[in-house]
């Protein structure tokens, strides 16, 4: 799959994560599919099983949640080498957004059996899998963490939400 | 209480025997921390994580001069594991003893050196549910709390500003949270 392993190249190259060798992340996620998605294709639900985790290899990914109207807001949208999906997968938690093709797309799908097979093997696949995994979310956990704490830094904030959720996202 | 039977009473590491455990701290030293003293302080380069092993750390920022606590880290807890598995960070918190505090010293180069080791692959998917869970947590924390909100314009609509109010870094907050 020479889609794939440009994809984790690429993947990899715009992160600093530590102790992934390409060749070992593309053998993990080798496990999983290939799925072409047509414009508009939902990849998964809100409210749904993380069956899987994705990393996108080529298009876009529109993440949709729903405002306090419960009506339908685009989230964010996800651009390729993109990972998702990860976070339902490993705390067996629903879904949080739907997430939908914004453009013909590919992604490389890796089901729950095989994630959780590899994720626990000593082999240099589990430790690549876990290695870019942890690295994604330390990733996206402090920059979470930089934006609260900008938040924090305003005089005259009531910043006692951001205090909670800077408490969660760093685990003290 | 010998430092292998200690680690065993760890949930991360309930699966592993006394061996597999003395090998993990064969390969990794202890740090001992006297009462008050900073383990990190913020915006320090982040080169290793710490496993408390006995005593207490507490994680503190300073925010408007004032100092705000986040949270404490008791045995068996792990702190800095950014430094681990992200290259060139820096430490999001000051984290600071309370009371006589010793921890084990957990290094990039452990994990790479003993990347197959039981106790490392223990300790990195124990990493690995933390870490997503406090993802999750963190979004429904601020979902929850910001919900009452005005609703936010959609990102395909907003106009950049030079200067982007609260409510608008709190929703730029939320979708980083949900869309990485």
């Amino acid at each position: 799959m020479p889609e794939l392993r440009l994809a984790v190249d690429a993947y990899l190259a715009a992160r600093p994560i530590r102790g992934v060798r390409a060749d070992d992340l593309a053998d993990a996620l080798s496990h999983g599919t290939l799925i072409d998605l047509k414009p508009g294709q939902i990849i998964c639900s809100r409210g749904g099983q993380g069956h899987a985790l994705f990393l996108l290899i080529s298009g876009e990914v529109r993440v949709m949640g729903r405002d306090r109207r419960g009506q339908p807001r685009e989230l964010a949208t996800i651009a390729a080498p993109g990972m998702f999906g990860h976070v339902a997968l490993i705390d067996r938690s629903p879904r949080s957004a739907t997430c939908v093709a914004a453009a013909p797309a590919l992604v490389a799908s890796l089901g729950r059996a095989s994630a959780d097979r590899i994720l626990a093997e000593t082999s240099a696949a589990g430790t690549a899998l876990r290695r870019v995994l942890c690295g994604s979310l330390c990733l996206q956990l402090g920059q979470a963490n930089d934006q609260l704490h900008a938040l924090m830094s305003e005089r005259d904030a009531d910043d006692t939400v951001e205090v909670a959720a800077m408490s969660t996202l760093i685990g003290g | 209480m010998p430092r292998a039977a200690t680690l065993a009473r760890m949930g991360l590491f309930q699966h592993l025997d006394l061996d597999e455990l003395r090998g993990l701290l064969a390969r990794s030293q202890e740090r001992h921390l006297a009462d008050g003293e900073d383990a990190f302080v913020r915006g320090d380069a982040a080169e290793d994580a710490l496993l408390v092993l006995d005593g207490c750390l507490e994680a503190h920022i300073d925010a408007t001069g004032q100092r705000k606590v986040l949270g404490r880290v008791e045995v068996g807890g792990i702190v800095g594991e950014r430094a681990l598995f992200v290259e060139g960070g820096r430490r999001s918190a000051t984290i600071t003893a309370i009371g006589p505090t010793t921890c084990l010293r957990l290094t990039p180069a452990l994990l790479n050196e003993a990347s197959d080791h039981p106790a490392v692959v223990a300790l990195e998917i124990h990493l690995l549910h933390s870490l997503a869970q406090r993802a999750r947590a963190g979004t429904r924390t601020i979902q929850s709390a910001w919900s009452t909100e005005a609703p936010a314009p959609s990102p395909r609509e907003s106009t950049p500003r030079a200067t982007p109010t609260r409510g608008a870094r709190r929703r730029r907050l939320l979708r980083m949270l949900w869309g990485s």
